[in-house]
């Protein structure tokens, strides 16, 4: 699994943990059931805090992402993938309504709020 | 919380006691500095960094613990022993790194091991040598002929060779170069890896606190300004950047620190706080802290304000 | 064993290594030059010798015991002494036990001195005994008030102060007796000395004095432990 961790991105980086992994998982890069990396071993390559990389790793259990197994280690869910996916799905449907009320607010119309989607989707990553 | 949870801040992987914990300890100097009622404690297998300005009592409070200074008010328990009835029993699983040699100059490498091997129950000469050999100390030469950098290490070996829970560290990086403390880094990374035994060490290089610790206990003017996670430290306060005219009354007060210039102002404000402050001037720029600037802009007001004198 | 004497020895060791900082020969070297230089200067007849070297020999026992002290003041020495797992209270007695370990090494250069002495045949071997006596009293109760001291202040005031209190003690104990000698008239002097030496010569006065003696120095021991850990325990390292 690849980890890439930027210091200076503003980001904090037990997000960037977050997201890496989620988009490892979603990418079926990381198979369910797989383990990750252990706290110390992931601080230490990363040269980051233990705290951090545990922080990371509760908030993706708490999403239902990985398990921490007491003595075991972490592992990627069995349902993780679909969990993942329909959770960021949510996500997606309560930003458009947001973005939407605004764009009504604004006066916006259909067609413009359309192509300011397409040009978000196309401006990141 | 999720109880499938990782277990941290409660002691340690099963929450057992905290391997330190400072309870309102104070101490008056006659010279009018005064640590007042400072309180942390340090879990089971993790780094904690002492950090702070010159002055502001780190020193003070690692001899408190070791109790070479004598504590006015307060609790001191380490593995669960109290620091000065037991400390006979503390001072046995502990291993010191000081900012200078204490050891008699006269002294050759090899007879240092010697001599400590008559201190420590649990010396182990054997692991003593393998750290000789690591950080390359020659057992024939005295410590005077040693550099800096190598007399701290060897005060190391000496740490490491006696099966320590706590590894004290004051300004450990101060004369190591920059692949050395990294060197070190590891070395304390490693040392805390089977959860049962921490590190606190107190230095002014944030570089290490960023690489190395979980845990920070910040102390200014001999007060506790911050005890917990490095990462909630940094991530509670945001630098607010702006032009001269900017500098109104609303953000003077919702600053926790200001560094006013010729060219404009850096104020470091806590991250609640922000939105409120900034509200929506774009010219303002708003950045995350980093450790050096909440030390730097913690010390502003602090530094007007006290003049108290500080720890000698 | 129990913690205490543990502890204690713990401490004594440190101490040694101290002492051996620089080469641990000088110790039983110093232990068996005594005893060869007095008797090579009693052979030689050269008698003058003898109290120079005892006075040396009284330096050197007191520099055993001032070493330790001397490393923890020079640079942060001290510092080990924090971080050692002794009490300080263990740490005052293991150097108390130094304190009598080199009265015990002097003891036994005036033991040799005494039978290299009889082996010579010199004149007054025979009162060897009584002279040794009083040596390791004089030694016992000097360094009974220069143990507290050098827990309170540095080794070189100490040094120094001594120095001054030896000199005017020997100026007040000759400048006396001479005063003495010269305002005494001499009838009077020679019947004092008279009973001196009557005294002296009655049997029965030698258990006393040595009970005196003992009472004194194990009460000056007793009371200097005391006073050093006062002074030890309130320090700030």
């Amino acid at each position: 699994m690849k980890l890439i961790i930027s210091s200076v991105s503003g980001e904090p980086i037990y997000e960037q943990i977050k997201t890496q992994i989620r988009t490892a998982v979603l990418d079926g890069e990381l198979k369910a059931g797989e383990a990750l990396p252990s706290l110390r071993k992931l601080a230490k390559e990363l040269r980051i805090s233990v705290l951090t990389v545990t922080r990371a790793y509760n908030e993706l259990a708490d999403e239902g992402v990985v398990q921490n197994i007491q003595g075991k280690g972490t592992f990627v869910m069995d349902k993780g993938n679909e969990l993942m996916r329909r959770q960021l799905e949510t996500r997606v449907r309560a930003s458009l309504a947001e973005a939407v009320s605004a764009a009504k607010a604004a006066g916006l119309p259909l067609e413009q709020v359309g192509s300011m989607l397409v040009q978000e989707y196309r401006r990141q990553r | 919380m999720n109880t499938a949870n990782v277990n941290v801040v409660s002691g340690g992987p099963g929450g057992g006691t905290p391997i330190l914990s400072v309870t309102g300890v104070t101490k008056h100097y006659d010279s009018g500095f005064t640590l007042d009622g400072v309180t942390f404690d340090l879990p089971a297998g993790y780094i904690m960094g002492l950090i702070g300005p010159n002055g502001a009592g780190k020193s003070t409070l690692i001899r408190l613990i070791l109790n070479m200074v004598r504590r006015d008010a307060g609790e001191i328990r380490v593995f669960g022993l109290d620091s000065i009835a037991d400390e006979e029993r503390v001072k046995d699983r502990l291993g010191v790194v000081f900012d200078s040699s204490y050891l008699v100059d006269q002294w050759r490498v090899g007879k240092v091991g010697r001599a400590m091997a008559d201190m420590y129950s649990t010396w182990d000469a054997a692991k003593f040598d393998g750290y000789l050999k690591r950080f390359g100390l020659d057992p024939n030469k005295r410590v005077s002929e040693l550099s800096r950098g190598m007399q701290m290490k060897l005060m190391l070996a000496i740490a490491l060779g006696h099966d320590a829970r706590l590894l004290i560290l004051d300004e450990p990086t101060a004369g190591l170069d920059v692949l050395a403390r990294d060197d070190l880094m590891d070395l304390l990374r490693d040392f805390v890896a089977d959860g049962e035994r921490s590190v606190l060490f107190s230095t002014h290089i944030t570089a290490d606190l960023e690489r190395a610790a979980d845990f920070i206990t910040y102390i200014t003017g001999g007060r506790l300004y911050y005890t917990g996670p490095k990462d909630e430290f940094e991530e509670s306060f945001r630098i607010v950047k702006g032009g001269p005219d900017d500098l109104d009354d609303a953000m003077r007060g919702a600053a926790v620190g200001i560094h006013a210039y010729e060219t404009g102002f850096d104020a470091l404000l806590r991250a609640e706080g922000v939105d409120r402050a900034v509200h929506g001037r774009v010219d303002l720029g708003v950045e995350p802290a980093s450790i050096d600037d909440i030390i730097r802009l913690t010390n502003t007001r602090d530094a007007e304000a006290a003049g108290k004198g500080s720890e000698q | 064993m129990n913690p205490t004497m543990r502890s204690v020895l713990r401490a004594y060791r440190m101490d040694w290594h101290k002492v051996s900082s620089q080469g641990w020969m000088w110790v039983p070297a110093a232990v068996l030059a005594v005893p060869v230089l007095v008797t090579v200067g009693a052979a030689a007849h050269m008698e003058s010798l003898t109290g120079g070297v005892f006075g040396a020999a009284i330096y050197i026992y007191v520099l055993i015991l001032m070493y330790p002290f001397m490393y923890e003041q020079q640079g942060h020495g001290g510092w080990l002494n924090g971080l050692m797992p002794v009490a300080r209270r263990h740490q005052v007695m293991g150097r108390y036990l130094l304190l009598l370990t080199s009265a015990g090494l002097l003891l036994v250069s005036c033991l040799l001195t005494w039978a290299g002495l009889a082996v010579v045949g010199a004149a007054g071997a025979g009162y060897f005994g009584g002279i040794c006596v009083c040596l390791i009293w004089v030694y016992l109760i000097m360094v009974s008030l220069l143990c507290p001291l050098m827990y309170r202040f540095s080794i070189q005031k100490v040094g120094i102060w001594f120095m001054v209190v030896v000199l005017v003690l020997c100026f007040a104990v000759v400048g006396g007796l001479a005063a003495v000698a010269a305002l005494v008239p001499k009838a009077v002097l020679d019947r004092a000395l008279d009973g001196v030496v009557a005294l002296a010569d009655n049997m029965m006065l030698i258990p006393i004095l040595y009970v005196i003696g003992i009472a004194t120095a194990v009460l000056a021991l007793a009371v200097s432990f005391r006073v050093s850990c006062r002074f030890y325990l309130a320090k700030e390292l």
